[in-house]
């Protein structure tokens, strides 16, 4: 059986948690083939920035779940001010819209900006002609502009 | 009374391994789907190995998301979660040719092409027969998208192969 856990100092990387995929030799095995570790973004070799995290809207706390998903409906050019937990800066909101049966019925678009977002709320403005959106909040892990 | 959230050992189900529970979720006992960190899976999942934004990209050009840090390739393309102004769908018609009504319709403008280590902006446009263009779309290009330049993109690359040939074991 494979070394999978390692908690100490491995020849590649350094101190640290590591843990490695079913099969792969956590103590020698290409950093590919780390399914965890506490290598950074600024360690060589590189393993991860860290865990991609959703901000809930509401919930998570006690017995109630989270809720990850924000189901809005913007007018022509309306603007709506959204609000979710604080997980802290460094956030970014992801929306779509469902096809529906009536689409554009005439020439247009129908999209969503988001503006002044901070650790808590955004502003979401349509770029169109109006229509139902469901938006999610990631975390960006930095606030670089690339990490 | 605090909840335990952190298994490095034989847990009931699923043998040796490292575990790690939601809040308020007993890591002995708990669900699968109560686990953040289970180290049965042989997948990265959730795992951010590059992200950025907000970032504009020029017509015609790309980001290379393993420029920062000492990013290797990962040898698959990964899943790429990006969002930037004006996603969403464009319809637009006109006639020509004698009077022969033409129309367009986009599910999504922000299409991006992603490989291994580049993310790039890209229009369709099906009357060429090239069907795809490393581009996004301007005003010289409005019949086939809108003018939708790539401004204010957020994204991160996730370690989850995603791409015809990679989604299996040997990848994740």
């Amino acid at each position: 059986m494979a070394n999978r856990i390692l908690l100490g100092n491995r020849s590649t990387g350094g101190y640290g948690l590591y843990v490695s995929k079913p099969g792969a030799n956590v103590l020698t095995c290409g950093v590919d083939d780390l399914i965890f570790s506490t290598l950074d973004s600024t360690s060589t070799p590189f393993s991860a920035a860290g865990t991609h995290q959703t901000v809930p809207f509401s919930g998570g706390t006690g017995t109630t779940a989270p809720d990850v998903v924000n189901d809005f409906t913007l007018s022509g050019s309306g603007t709506s001010t959204i609000s979710f937990e604080d997980l802290g800066d460094n956030v970014f909101a992801y929306v779509g819209h469902p096809q529906a049966a009536s689409s554009l019925s005439s020439d247009g678009k129908k999209a969503v900006t988001f503006t002044s977002t901070d650790a808590d709320s955004t502003v979401a403005t349509d770029a169109g002609v109006g229509g139902d959106y469901t938006m999610t909040i990631f975390k960006r892990l930095s606030s670089a502009g690339l990490y | 009374m605090a909840t335990n959230r952190v298994l490095a050992g034989n847990r009931s189900t699923g043998g040796y391994g490292l575990y790690v529970s939601k809040a308020n979720s007993n890591v002995l006992t708990c669900d699968q789907k109560d686990l953040l960190f289970d180290s049965r899976e042989s997948r990265g999942t959730g795992q951010v190995y590059a992200g950025g934004g907000p970032i504009n990209i020029t017509s015609g050009s790309s980001q290379n998301f393993l420029t920062t840090g000492s990013k290797d390739n990962l040898g698959y393309i990964p899943l790429v979660i990006c969002n930037e102004d004006y996603a969403g769908e464009w319809r637009s018609h006109y006639t020509a040719g004698g009077n022969i009504a033409h129309e367009l319709w986009q599910s999504r403008v922000d299409v991006m092409k992603t490989t291994s280590s580049i993310i790039m902006p890209i229009y369709l446009d099906y009357s060429t027969g090239t069907y795809v263009y490393d581009d996004r779309r301007n005003s010289q290009e409005a019949y086939f998208g809108g003018d939708q330049a790539c401004t204010n993109l957020h994204f991160v690359v996730l370690k989850i192969p995603c791409a015809y040939g990679y989604m299996n074991g040997t990848y994740f």
